[in-house]
């Protein structure tokens, strides 16, 4: 790709709210401290900010405490003037703000563009307790009474864990490096929701969810929001720190949308493909990597994906859990992921990468991190995004 | 109503119901009427031949329309299982329970359902199964009008 809008977009600020499993806070009180923050660290001020995009909007209904405020509540509570918003759900899943906010920027519609992405699920689940309870939260009668081939997220994941056991040989040994990885990781990161050493032997003799997909294969809720301000290439020599630069996204839907009539195991293989089509950059040159991990498994198939190891090979991969740890091959989820870090839901994984990249990862900086990737989403909204340093 | 100390924000819960009627539409509800009679009828894609169950409008894959109904029987295979220990919200079936992707034979996807009348440790991909219907009170045009599955003998 000769001109791409990418190398039009730097990502200039990031900005965190107090993360934790019950704060007890409104989403939008969460919201403004991580807007506020990344604004401050991007060296702007809110009268510069021009567009605002976020990821589910407003009016999504999935869970409690799924959809953060809507952007309407959010301009309005900042008395930002945009040109451009966008809240959207469906899209390349929790990157299809940064991506369209991308865009904008390079189309002209504004400079500068705030994405924000906000979950109370930790408060929200502990409220629902007793009263919904179970797998999902959400009731999915109709749908399973009426014919509808859904279930709760855990069921389809077992099945397709299963399925990759199966086909593969993959073993549980395997998959429990993705959630012992990223618990050794979150030992490192003073915001990360649970701490405490975890060891295989815990996580074999863990409690079962739905097999093979025990309780440390199932992200943590908690309450949070992540904002990052995304810029016009040509302030990243006014900002005041160092910015990370967009070298190539990946936007394209997996090719078929539902689970059990087509099960597939690599739903991130048309997005990757589109990113790695955009860069010179192989999945070799990656230094770094926050790969989702609503579920540990999911994880494996962004590395599949991406083209990190071969189909059907990522358990080999991240067996032993040396190469995907810190001071391996390719360090994952170095803040813990949502596993353990706590499930900020996507742009939690941006933040952390943006750190790495910056060179402000503290105890867990990954060594000479120039180039991250960053892959968010399962079926059938999937995205991804190729971080560079800058300079 | 509460307020978390100091902060001047405010969260509420409250218990909602809702009352809703289903419209499956065509293709879904002769689907589900065949299943009241204890038959499983799916679709076949005029356009790539495959055959869907249940039958969708038209064909996800190839997008060709509209399905032609084709009987399918009630056995088939397990392409994928999990034994669920947590419980299901809007399901009855107290954990645990065997849950698993099935293909008939004749058809070209998997839908879900419940395994039973196996020990768990016993399932396999790849294993035969076969639907155990409801009994006559029970039948109705819905998915449960399967009880579960189980397996065959090969």
């Amino acid at each position: 790709v000769a001109q791409k809008f990418e190398d039009d977009v730097v990502i200039a600020g990031i900005g965190q709210s107090a993360v934790g499993r019950r704060l007890g806070r409104a989403p939008l009180a969460l919201t403004l401290d991580a807007i506020t923050a990344a604004v401050a660290d991007a060296g702007l001020s809110l009268d510069d900010i021009g567009g605002l995009a976020s990821y589910p909007g407003g009016g999504t209904s999935v869970g409690p405490g799924f959809a953060g405020p809507s952007l309407a509540d959010v301009y309005d509570a900042l008395g930002l003037d945009v040109d451009f918003m966008m809240g959207s759900f469906e899209g390349p899943a929790q990157l299809g703000p940064v991506i369209s906010g991308s865009l904008a920027i390079s189309a002209g519609l504004t400079r500068h563009v705030v994405v924000f992405r906000t979950v109370t699920e930790g408060s929200a689940r502990h409220a629902a307790r007793g009263r919904q309870g179970g797998a999902g939260g959400e009731s999915r009668e109709t749908g399973r009474r009426a014919g509808g081939v859904e279930g709760p997220a855990v069921l389809s994941y077992a099945l397709l864990a299963r399925r990759h056991f199966h086909e593969y040989g993959t073993s549980r040994d395997q998959l429990a490096q993705i959630a012992l990885t990223a618990r050794k990781h979150a030992g490192l990161n003073p915001h990360a929701v649970f701490r405490e050493p975890l060891t295989l032997d815990d996580y074999l003799s863990a409690r079962m969810i739905a097999d093979p997909l025990c309780l440390y294969d199932c992200d943590v809720h908690c309450d949070g929001s992540t904002a990052v301000v995304l810029s016009h290439a040509g302030y990243a020599a006014d900002a005041p720190g160092p910015v990370v630069r967009l070298e190539a996204v990946g936007a394209a839907p997996p090719p078929r949308s539902q689970h059990p009539q087509h099960a597939d195991l690599l739903p991130g293989r048309r997005a990757a493909r589109q990113m790695w089509g955009r860069t010179d950059l192989r999945p070799g040159d990656v230094d770094v990597a926050g790969l989702y991990d609503g579920f540990s498994i999911l994880t494996m198939f962004w590395l599949e994906a991406l083209g990190f190891c071969g189909v059907g090979e990522s358990g080999a991969f991240v067996a032993g859990g040396d190469r995907i740890s810190l001071g391996g091959q390719l360090p994952v989820n170095t803040n813990g992921g949502q596993l353990s870090g706590g499930r900020l839901h996507g742009l939690g994984f941006l933040h952390e990468m943006c750190l790495q990249l910056r060179g402000q990862a503290g105890p867990r900086q990954a060594e000479s991190a120039r180039v991250a990737v960053v892959a968010v989403g399962a079926l059938p909204y999937v995205g991804c995004l190729l971080l560079r340093a800058d300079q | 109503v509460s307020e978390p100390e100091g902060r001047g924000e405010h969260s509420m819960s409250a218990r909602v119901r809702t009352k809703y009627t289903y419209e499956p539409g065509l293709t879904l509800s002769r689907f589900l009427r065949a299943l009241g009679e204890r038959r499983v009828e799916g679709g076949r894609c005029p356009g790539c031949a495959k055959v869907y169950v249940p039958p969708r409008v038209r064909c996800p894959a190839c997008g060709a329309g509209p399905m032609t109904p084709v009987p399918v029987g009630d056995r088939g295979t397990i392409v994928s299982y999990t034994v669920v220990h947590v419980p299901v919200a809007g399901s009855p079936t107290k954990p645990p329970f065997a849950w698993a992707w099935i293909r008939l034979d004749g058809a070209d996807v998997t839908f879900p359902h419940l395994l039973g009348g196996v020990p768990v440790e016993d399932i396999v991909v790849g294993q035969k199964v076969r639907a155990v219907w409801a009994p006559d009170d029970q039948l109705a045009p819905s998915w449960e009008s399967i009880l579960h599955f189980v397996p065959v003998p090969p």
